[in-house]
């Protein structure tokens, strides 16, 4: 009885390990194609990881330009609104003086000036949906940065997901890096440099 | 020319000086100006005005809360309040009537619109 037994147990193990077997020939595939993904993955993985910190970088310079337009608009504007009170002083002075044939071309550029002043309106909105995009592109840079700092907790906290992200770090091609780089900077590049050289300089470099 | 004073209350500059130039247009030449709510409420703390005609987008405290904040204090519960505002959704305007605004214009607008609004609220 206790021979049988024992056989018996033996046979169970067997049993189980046939099981395992099993089990091994249909995770064995899988594990084969989950493999070949990642392997196929990880680069592209790497490729969006690079692009979208080159883009975070860009959206505070994007936030500055937006801010500066605001600027130089209202300060154009207001010089246009202290040429208009200029104007609209010296036709009162005029009227003071008028003849009527004067009367009516003076009330027309009166009129004229009140449109202009209703038109300049347009600074205020435009400004108000620069700075609605503004806040869109600060909340967009937020969210690459809450993304980046979450890709590192991530890489802290397993050794698996260590490996996986420095494996994902390492595939990117650098030459291929370096081309896609340099082609963003040119999409990008900011070609208004208002304050690297002055009038005075460019009538020297003619000169 | 009135006797109404208005409490003018717009973060921009330049809208802060179209608006008043179209008020003395109309005859409103007794304004303060305030730069956003908190500096309006803090206005009101010393100075009483008839009207307050206030932007809505504004740094700090906007429109909406300072409107708010006004009809919340018994003093300011019945105070003419005209809003001018570049928000032009339905959904703002409706917001506007449950606040407690009397009149809505929508930037940009002219004088005249801005004189039969005025004339509307006071009415």
């Amino acid at each position: 009885m206790e021979k049988k037994t024992q056989l018996d147990e033996v046979l169970v193990r067997i049993n189980d390990m046939r099981g395992f077997f099993k089990f091994g020939d249909e995770i064995i595939p899988f594990l084969s194609d989950l493999f070949s993904f990642l392997k196929g993955i990880i680069p592209l993985i790497a490729e969006m990881n690079n692009s979208l910190q080159d883009t975070a970088q860009k959206l505070p310079t994007a936030s500055d330009r937006i801010d500066d337009v605001t600027k130089a608009t209202e300060y154009a504007t207001v010089e246009i609104l202290d040429a208009l009170d200029r104007i609209s002083t010296s036709l009162e002075n005029l009227q003071d003086h008028k003849q009527d044939v004067q009367t009516e071309k003076i009330n027309n550029m009166h009129e004229e000036i009140a449109n202009i002043v209703t038109a300049l309106q347009f600074q205020d909105i435009t400004s108000q949906k620069l700075d609605h995009a503004n806040k869109i592109l600060s909340a967009i840079y937020e969210k690459f940065t809450g993304l980046f700092a979450s890709l590192e907790a991530a890489k802290l906290s397993t050794s698996i997901g260590s490996q996986v992200l420095e494996a994902i770090e390492n595939e990117a091609d650098p030459e291929l890096r370096q081309q896609e780089q340099a082609t963003f900077q040119q999409k990008t590049e900011d070609k208004i440099h208002h304050e690297d050289i002055s009038q005075d300089d460019i009538d020297s470099l003619f000169s | 020319m009135s006797d109404l004073k208005v409490l003018l209350v717009d973060d921009s500059p330049t809208m802060r000086r179209i608006i008043q130039n179209s008020l003395n247009k109309i005859g409103y030449d007794d304004l303060i100006s305030a730069e956003n709510g908190v500096d309006a409420l803090e206005k009101l703390e010393t100075v009483d005005v008839d009207m307050v005609i206030t932007d809505w987008n504004m740094p700090e405290m906007n429109g909406e809360q300072l409107v708010i904040k006004l009809r919340e204090n018994p003093k300011y519960k019945d105070k003419p309040i005209l809003m001018v505002t570049t928000r032009g959704m339905r959904e703002d305007v409706i917001t506007a009537v449950k606040i407690g605004v009397n009149g809505y214009v929508v930037k940009p607008f002219t004088p005249e619109i801005l004189k039969k609004k005025i004339t509307d609220i006071l009415n």
